[in-house]
């Protein structure tokens, strides 16, 4: 009986919808359509965003492993050793050494004497690099905001990351700063010469290029030669304080930083992928925003809700007296019932079938190419099929719901009254 | 002995006491008031009455599609009052067949298809039996109106499709409100023609109508007025 009821239940929602204007029909599904992205999409743009500033972390600064000293070491213990033995493992593509110390630079010392103002410094970590080495690990030179990136023979060049200037970071007089307090640089571009302090002695170096990394790190650092810096610190090859590892394409850099700590490296230095390197605060904005996301998605599947109801109510509201006459001659009341709850699956389903089309084959790769650009990330769409059949599926479930109640309200309503409209 | 006779052929259909009664703010309509008949099986009955006097009301509450303000309805004896609606739900389908006055046909479905659902409920079957919605169909003289929705027939022709629809699950009881009314004379001769023909196979038939010459061709008619059998 049950199952006869839900044939002609079925029977019914196709005839309703045969005859349905293919406007209504239309609209109906593309509200389902931007339910269902509302639902999917929405959380992933916004997990996207820490998963993507991972992506972006690993890739301008950290490569697949980076490699610090030990908590209780000023720099990586045995570096060259280190660094040798990266090769001795498959999977190693390439490694660049860097060396950091504190610097100051000093921007207008040439104007001081005519503007009697105070000088324009900051304070920043320096790093010195095999140019050749951190440009195959980091791509650096194509993050490049204005100029270039160091040559092998820039010895007296430098880059500085974009926080550090004005026309990039503000701080200016603008916003009510005065360039000795704001942080930043006023006037600094590629060609400008700058005075650079570091361990008590000054040189002057000439700006080759400014970053515009979005990672943090980065963006307040200044590039330079490793051989200049080591000559100014007198550090040996054997004092590196980071060194960034590129794999080959595809290697699992778990398990790979997990074969190097097993070659005894563990001893010398701290071996992380870039998610532990950059701690749980990322991890707790993923959460964070994954939270957000699924907030979003739930008010999401509640105007879903809402606006299955509605339109289910609409539908059978106009059909009061169809039902009524179904109810006289005999049709049970779920059969009835159930003619509108098809009515709204078929509409969910075309919706969210549309909407996983849409997502996996256009937004996805769109997304994919053109990251959203955000000041710490470029981010990234996460939505994995599984997950966002789950959703699918919470939405469907709801659209049943959703559908059964407005029609079983209607069809509650007395048979003799509704045939006579009264 | 005869009387005994009598008493074994219970009514099929029987009211005692019958009364609906509707209140619109101070103003109440008694539609149905006091209404006591008995229909035994295979009869032709007419109900007619002015306007307002109360047949519709009264055929709801017989064909089970309403519910008395108080008295009963009993068919073959047995009073419906505390049937489940499920129960009466599965009456209608299975024992009535209603024809309302103004058809009340479903719009998205073609005549064979608005025949045929009452069958398809009960049966399940609906593609393998479409046969059975033609022959009836080709009966009341619309074998060409097959595919046709309701918008594309004259009010004739849905009459007829409607009559179609409440003989397809076989009833035992045939109820028609103002099968004729809005039709031409010839139309109306038609209709009046195959409910007579459904009374000649046994069926019970109850037929409302307000025009003599139609109550004429019952056995027997009941005449309302106010409410009340006259
Ligand atoms: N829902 C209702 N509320 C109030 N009064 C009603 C309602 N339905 C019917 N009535 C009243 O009950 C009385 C009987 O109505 P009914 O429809 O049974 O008459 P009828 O004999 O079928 O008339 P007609 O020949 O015009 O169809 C009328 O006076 C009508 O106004
Ligand atoms: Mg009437």
């Amino acid at each position: 009986m049950t199952l006869r009821s839900l044939r002609v239940g079925f029977f019914l929602a196709l005839r309703y919808l045969k005859r349905s204007s293919l406007w209504t029909s239309l609209l109906v599904m593309v509200i389902m359509l931007l339910t269902f992205l509302n639902v999917v999409v929405v959380r992933g743009v916004l997990v996207g965003l820490p998963v993507g500033a991972t992506a972006t972390y690993a890739r301008e600064y950290a490569g697949d492993i980076l490699i610090t000293a030990l908590p209780d070491q000023r720099h990586i213990d045995r570096s060259v050793l280190v660094a040798n033995t990266l090769s001795s493992l498959s999977g190693f593509k390439a490694y660049t050494g860097r060396y950091l110390t504190a610097a100051t630079v000093h921007a207008n010392f040439q104007e001081l004497p005519k503007t009697g103002h105070l000088a324009d410094t900051v304070t920043v970590t320096a790093v010195g690099v095999v140019p050749e080495d951190e440009d195959t690990v980091t791509n650096i030179s194509g993050l490049m905001a204005e100029g270039r990136f160091l040559t092998d023979t820039d010895l007296k060049g430098v880059v500085m990351g974009d926080q550090l200037l004005e026309q990039y970071a503000g701080g200016g007089p603008e916003s009510g700063g005065t360039p000795e307090t704001s942080g930043t640089l006023e006037n600094v571009h590629p060609g400008t010469k700058v005075r650079i302090t570091i361990n008590g002695i000054t040189g002057e170096y000439t700006v080759v290029g400014v970053l515009d990394g979005k990672v943090g790190e980065n963006a307040r650092r200044i590039f330079m030669h490793e051989q200049q810096l080591r000559s100014i610190l007198n550090r040996s090859e054997d004092k590196k304080d980071e060194i960034a590892v590129r794999l080959k394409d595809g290697v699992d850099n778990v398990a790979w930083r997990d074969a190097f700590k097993n070659l005894g490296m563990v001893n010398y230095a701290t071996i992380q992928v870039p998610g532990e390197a950059q701690g749980h605060f990322l991890d707790e904005v993923t959460q964070t925003f994954s939270l957000l996301g699924d907030g979003v998605g739930f008010v999401g599947v509640v105007v879903a809700a809402i606006t299955v109801f509605i339109m289910i109510f609409v539908i059978a509201l106009n059909r009061q007296k169809e039902i009524g006459i179904l109810k006289g001659i005999g049709i049970n009341r779920l059969a009835i019932q159930s003619s509108y709850v098809f009515l709204a699956l078929f509409y969910a389903t075309v919706g969210i079938c549309l909407g996983i089309l849409l997502l996996y084959f256009v937004i996805a790769p769109y997304i994919a190419v053109h990251p959203i650009d955000f000041p710490f990330s470029d981010g990234v769409l996460v939505a994995p099929l599984f997950d966002t059949l789950i959703r699918s599926l919470v939405l469907i479930v709801t659209t049943l719901f959703a559908g059964y109640l407005p029609a079983r309200m209607i069809v509650q309503k007395n048979t003799i009254n509704a045939i006579l409209g009264r | 002995m005869q009387f005994w006779d009598v008493s074994m052929d219970k009514p099929i259909i029987q009211t005692v006491d019958l009364v609906k009664r509707y209140q619109v703010g101070e103003v109440v309509t008694k539609a149905v008031n006091g209404v006591s008949i008995e229909v035994y099986k295979g009869e032709f009955v007419a109900i007619d009455g002015k306007s307002g006097s109360g047949k519709s009301t009264l055929l709801h509450l017989l064909s089970l599609l309403d519910r008395p303000t108080s008295g009963q309805v009993l068919v073959n004896g047995d009073d419906t009052a505390h049937y489940s609606r499920p129960r009466r739900v599965d009456i209608r389908l299975n024992r009535f067949g209603y024809v309302f006055q103004d058809y009340a046909l479903i719009p998205e479905l073609t005549a064979l298809e608005n025949v045929m659902l009452p069958y398809f409920m009960d049966t399940g079957c609906l593609h393998d039996c479409l046969h059975i919605g033609e022959g009836l169909l080709e009966r009341v003289g619309l074998k060409n109106r097959l595919h046709n929705r309701p918008a594309q027939l004259s009010g004739g022709e849905q009459q007829r499709v409607s009559i179609a629809r409440a003989l397809v699950n076989k009833p035992e009881v045939f109820f028609a409100d103002e099968p004729t009314a809005n039709l031409d004379s010839d139309t109306s001769e038609t209709i009046i023609s195959i409910i007579e023909e459904l009374h000649q196979q046994g069926i019970t038939v109850l037929m409302v109508t307000h025009e003599p010459q139609f109550a004429q061709r019952a056995e027997r008619i009941i005449t309302m007025s106010d409410g009340r059998v006259v």
